[in-house]
């Protein structure tokens, strides 16, 4: 089942490039825990119900209120550091964000490009 | 002095340091100068905040605590008593990159829940300990920054995914670390090392700012040399978190007590047939075929000291457990791929860039070159499990495996208080050994994945040396009996120790 062509199509729908040689040891490795994990068919009559978490969850509610997520969530982190001193002065030679738009900054450090505040991705138009 | 600090208990630590007898600073120094001296040849930490980088310092945080000491400032009980995190916990300023080179500059905006309760109990942070690329790997050598060694044997891995925790804890490089276990990646590591480890109850300990491997099964645990250590460190970590759907209320209630005045108590009281009234089970299914005949050995040694506790032992089987590893390997896989999708290139970490190419190329390019070869076949393994077609003979079997296995245990649980079994068929591999079947890796998961599918509470114990190597004795518990766990746990630990099983631990 798991000839170089399916792997392949495989890679294409998770976004992932690999080459022949990969592409060969992958269908091997993978054609192998997929005949081992195919035992769980012999259970397939034995119950309906089907079990996604393993214990009861109750649902947490917030108010249903619009706002921008970033910003929103700065305000709560920055309201929670200030709340605690030691946090604060145990992290205080990190440029703590202490309003919106440096919390904003602050993340979008982390990303592999960026330009004014934002993403950068290759462009997705064409020229004309 | 410095020997004597990385080998402590957490009391000590913390009764030194009110009699004045260390500092804060000591102990931190201790701890770092002790990964100095290790971590080259064991690699347990991926980074280390001991300064050197742009990281805040563990040094600084606990000379802070020290001033605030002697100025009489009141502290928290765990003050100045040091830790490591799995790379999988986002710390706020510390690179976080779950051992993938994908994630490798990521430095997260906010703290975990369970980081934040660790610097408010002013626990300064060692560093961030080593792993198998997105805890996804049974030995550590699917870290994307080089595989971890064994303290007690350099030849030998250290287990995964939470390899260098356990190696970091096991060889003094830390006394605590956080880790978490989505089919063992605490546990087994603990085996291999001779430390103890500990997967809570699903909810227990809150997975807000934890990187996502499979959601349903990963739960955060600590790592640590005893179990009264390691019950410090979960009464810290435990708690209901409205940031996590899955967090579980009782675990903030009244009806949950302190774990360490639990083990405490458990341990005052050996003297005299301390199990009276406990009923185990002993696993059938995980004591014959494919586990070492010195694990096995080590095992039944260790249920014969329950019986002689006044413990009743009955063997009992869970015909489900056939069909356990393979469910996991379905739902975890399917979890992975979808939870693996946000790393696009786009926000976090490294990319792959050139001229004139497309958003698509770019991220298959930056997956394609950053994702190591265990995140592929997961990744791969969960698109395929997920796609039409196949969903319902895959993922739907699995789940209801799921439930079935739930059904099972439920049924022992009321019958039985605890159910015990060796935590990993064998002791640790050897470092580098040529697998050319991912499953018989796998199937080192065989005995801790059942903790995870059913989300009820497991530990692991030291139990004894095999071919010089340790192994380890798992106790599984019903959903909420944590402290259960803990008390039986820390009984087992205290009277082997009086009674001089070697474990081989630092």
């Amino acid at each position: 089942m798991f000839n170089k062509d399916y792997v392949k199509k495989l890679c294409d729908l998770a976004y992932i490039q690999i080459d022949e040689t990969q592409a060969e040891k992958l269908s091997e490795e993978l054609e192998s825990i997929n005949n081992a994990v195919q035992v769980v068919d012999e259970v397939k009559d034995k119950t309906d119900i089907k079990t996604v978490n393993p214990l009861k969850l109750t649902n947490v509610f917030r108010p249903d209120k619009l706002s921008i997520f970033l910003e929103e969530n700065a305000s709560g982190d920055c309201q929670q550091m200030q709340k605690n001193d030691f946090a604060k002065s145990c992290f205080a030679n990190l440029p703590l964000a202490t309003n919106a738009s440096d919390f904003k900054q602050e993340v979008i450090k982390s990303a592999p490009n960026s330009l004014d505040g934002q993403f950068v991705v290759p462009k997705i138009l064409g020229d004309d | 002095m410095n020997e004597k600090i990385t080998t402590a208990s957490v009391e000590q630590l913390i009764n030194w340091q009110k009699n004045g007898e260390v500092s804060a600073e000591l102990i931190t120094k201790s701890f770092l100068d002790k990964i100095q001296q290790l971590n080259p040849e064991l690699n347990a930490y991926i980074t280390v905040c001991d300064g050197s980088n742009d990281f805040p310092s563990a040094l600084d945080t606990a000379k802070k605590i020290d001033q605030m000491r002697v100025s009489g400032e009141k502290l928290p009980q765990m003050a100045g008593v040091p830790i490591g995190l799995k790379d999988m916990i986002c710390t706020r300023g510390i690179e976080t990159t779950g051992g993938s080179q994908i994630l490798k500059t990521w430095v997260p905006p906010y703290n975990a829940t369970l980081a934040q309760k660790i610097i408010d109990n002013c626990m300064p942070i060692l560093g961030k300990h080593n792993l198998d690329e997105f805890a996804m790997g049974s030995t550590n050598e699917f870290s994307g920054f080089g595989p971890v060694k064994n303290p007690l044997d350099t030849s030998k891995v250290p287990g995964g995914s939470g390899g260098g925790s356990a190696a970091s804890v096991a060889s003094g490089m830390s006394i605590l670390a956080v880790g978490t276990d989505t089919g063992g990646s605490i546990r087994q590591p603990s085996a291999f090392t001779g430390t103890v480890g500990f997967k809570p109850t699903y909810g227990a300990v809150s997975r807000f700012g934890v990187l996502e491997m499979s959601s349903s099964l990963d739960q955060p645990g600590p790592v640590a040399r005893s179990v009264l250590d390691s019950a410090y460190l979960f009464d810290i970590i435990k708690g209901y978190d409205p940031k996590d759907s899955t967090s579980q209320p009782f675990f903030s209630s009244k009806d949950c007590s302190s774990t360490a005045q639990t083990v405490k108590q458990a341990q005052a009281r050996i003297s005299d047939q301390p199990l009276k009234g406990v009923r185990i089970g002993v696993i059938k299914e995980l004591t014959g075929e494919g586990f070492e005949t010195g694990v096995l050995d080590n095992f039944k040694q260790t249920v014969r000291l329950i019986e002689d506790l006044g413990g009743s032992v009955d063997e009992v089987a869970i015909p489900m457990q056939k069909y356990a590893l393979s469910a996991y390997f379905l739902i975890m896989p399917a979890e992975v791929s979808s939870n693996l999708a946000r790393f696009d290139g786009v926000r976090y970490g490294q990319r792959v860039e050139r001229e004139n190419m497309s958003v698509a190329d770019m991220t298959r390019e930056t997956r394609g070159k950053f994702f190591g070869n265990e995140a592929k076949r997961r990744i791969l393994l969960g698109t395929h499990i997920l796609s039409a077609g196949y969903y319902d003979a895959y993922y739907g079997n699995a789940l209801k495996v799921r439930t079935l296995l739930q059904e099972e245990l439920k049924e022992h649980f009321s019958k039985y208080d605890f159910l015990v079994s060796p935590t990993a068929p064998t002791v640790a591999f050897n470092l580098g050994e040529e697998i050319t079947d991912p499953m018989t890796r796998y199937s080192a998961d065989i005995a801790t994945v059942t903790a995870n599918l059913a989300g009820y509470p497991a530990i692991s114990i030291p139990n004894g040396l095999s071919e010089n190597l340790p192994t380890g004795f798992q106790i599984l518990g019903s959903a909420f009996k944590d402290n259960e766990v803990y008390a039986l746990a820390g009984v087992l630990e205290e009277v082997m120790k009086q009674q001089g099983v070697k474990q081989g631990g630092k």
